[in-house]
């Protein structure tokens, strides 16, 4: 049975005239795994300071497992990574890991301290780690103690390519446990894509967008279908793109753009095959029209929109 | 109780490995009391008297500095905002804040008996001791919340220098370095209002057997009193503007 990890209701922050968030409504549930998008300022950092009772809010309501963020109950099950985390410099790795083991009661996985390249660290002070060491630690500390909501605030920042993909790794398998959940902000839309199953994208403070991500690409993303038709397939009238002859111009009521390319044989300028790129919100739904059309094809390539693509689009700027 | 003491055992060991920190409250008071004390301590009352001087110096310098730099520290750095979202009720790391700066003055002062014990002729009875740690525990509250005072009002960055600003001045004045009596004619009347110089006279009552005038103790007392109001509405302050 799925559990109400976290509840957003309402929230609304304002520093002075500034209004930081306007009307948030979010929940997170066990086993989700929810990203929270946005460009710098749009507000995600304040939304998880006031997840994680860092901050106040100005009205609505946060409740964490049905708690306020600031109650040591609510606290014991959520795990949080600040956006910037610099540890004591005078403390070792290993007595930092110490520190925070004993307010969970439990030590951490040596496994994960293996796979995070930590266990080389332990011995060394704080001050001489790098940026992308102290994020590794910073995560490894939030592994602490089984907790079931993690809360990171750019959790791969600053971290190596390779890390970044152990990090991936380790979180997944954290979440398989459908007891667990992560709802974390990102500028990386790679990331976003390979670790969350639902987005929530801000912009100047408010929920512009929210659903699975395969919802956001359908609604937000156009998909790009390619491929060859065969000169002899249709009877059609050519027009002229590009200044050479095209075959077959073809009309589908699923597309938004065609654009089509001759294809020519190495020894000849005749144009044997035309090269469509048909733009369109469900590429099912084009290759669906193409057959019902008979329209024959070869060398077919469906290019999904990239995340990338679609939150530039949302956030108004050109792709 | 065990997560205080996991704290204040934290606090302790990153104090301890920052010299600019040990030189200044341990090795100081300590060098300056073999400097300037031991060689005036020709007697059991001069060793008695200078013993409670600089005990007050090193008492004042370790619970004003070390909360005034902490809870500056605290307000700012990303390490304590991150430790304000463990489970911990807030008060436990001021509790640990309270310990490790006892544990230092206690260190600091233990570090000047030693030394007054193998250079002067110290000669204390044993409720004369107690008196002299009980009050060094108890007035040390009000520079502990001298400092709490320091660290909401100033910057992390700020916090240590015009700590020592405040703290050598008012030692001095206070007639901790030298006795009050030889101190520029200047500096005798206000230094009657100095908390330093009324913390010394209750210390050196109790060492030399006097009783402690009531006027020191309600000077205190009020000194107190300000530094709490004072503190207070700094935390107020810091706790507005960090909720946002």
């Amino acid at each position: 049975m799925t559990q109400n990890y976290l509840q957003i209701s309402h929230l609304n922050k304002s520093y002075g005239q500034k209004h930081a968030l306007k009307n948030i409504n979010i929940h997170v549930r066990s086993g989700e795994k929810v990203a929270l998008l946005g460009c710098n300022g749009a507000g995600k950092s304040t939304l998880i300071n006031i997840i994680t009772g860092l901050k106040s809010l100005t009205s609505g309501e946060v409740s964490v497992f049905g708690l306020n963020p600031t109650n040591l109950s609510a606290k014991v099950q959520s795990a949080y990574l600040p956006q910037t985390l610099k540890f004591s410099g005078f403390l070792k790795v290993k007595e930092v890991i110490r520190l925070i083991e004993k307010h969970y009661q439990t030590k951490i996985d040596p496994n994960i301290l293996i796979r995070l390249e930590l266990d080389s660290l332990l011995n060394r002070f704080c001050h001489g780690l790098s940026g992308g060491e102290e994020r590794k630690l910073g995560l490894a500390l939030c592994l602490i103690g089984h907790r079931p909501l993690l809360i990171l605030d750019e959790p791969t920042a600053n971290v190596d390519l390779v890390a970044k993909n152990e990090i991936h790794k380790i979180l997944i398998e954290n979440v398989k446990n459908s007891e667990k959940s992560i709802l974390f902000s990102s500028h990386e839309m790679q990331e976003v894509d390979k670790l969350a199953d639902r987005v929530i994208v801000l912009n100047h403070g408010e929920i512009i967008a929210e659903g699975n991500v395969s919802k956001i690409k359908k609604t937000f993303g156009i998909s790009k279908v390619t491929f060859e038709t065969l000169a002899a397939s249709s009877s059609n009238t050519s027009i002229e793109t590009s200044n050479h002859a095209v075959l077959n111009p073809i009309e589908l009521s699923t597309s938004t753009k065609i654009e089509s390319h001759p294809s020519k044989t190495f020894d000849s300028d005749n144009v044997d095959s035309t090269t469509y790129e048909v733009y369109g919100p469900d590429s099912d739904l084009i290759i669906s029209e193409l057959v019902q059309k008979n329209i024959k094809f070869k060398n077919l390539i469906i290019e999904q929109p990239s995340l990338d693509e679609i939150f530039m689009k949302l956030w108004g700027q050109k792709v | 109780m065990s997560l205080i003491l996991v704290h204040s055992r934290w606090m302790i060991l990153e104090l301890l490995r920052q010299p600019a920190y040990t030189v200044s409250t341990l090795i100081f008071p300590s060098l300056f009391y073999l400097i300037f004390a031991v060689p005036e301590s020709n007697d059991v009352a001069s060793s008695n008297l200078l013993l409670a001087s600089f005990s007050c110096f090193a008492n004042f310098g370790v619970l004003f500095l070390q909360f005034g730099i902490g809870i500056s520290q605290e307000r700012t750095t990303s390490w304590y905002q991150f430790l304000r979202t463990l489970p911990l009720a807030p008060y436990k790391l001021v509790l640990a804040r309270f310990i490790s700066s006892y544990v230092f003055s206690l260190l600091s002062i233990g570090l000047l008996i030693i030394f007054a014990h193998v250079y002067t002729f110290i000669s204390l009875s044993t409720a004369q001791w107690l008196y002299f740690f009980l009050a060094h525990m108890g007035l040390g509250l009000i520079f502990c919340l001298m400092g709490l005072t320091l660290g909401y009002w100033a910057e992390e960055k700020t916090a240590l220098p015009v700590g020592n600003l405040i703290y050598l001045p008012l030692t001095f004045a206070g007639g901790l370095w030298k006795p009050p009596t030889v101190l520029p004619e200047s500096l005798k009347t206000i230094s009657e209002y100095l908390p330093t110089r009324q913390y010394g006279e209750v210390l050196w009552a109790i060492v030399s057997s006097q009783k402690i005038e009531i006027e020191y103790l309600l000077g205190l007392g009020i000194y107190a009193l300000v530094f709490l109001i004072l503190s207070y509405i700094g935390m107020s302050k810091d706790f507005k503007s960090r909720l946002g």
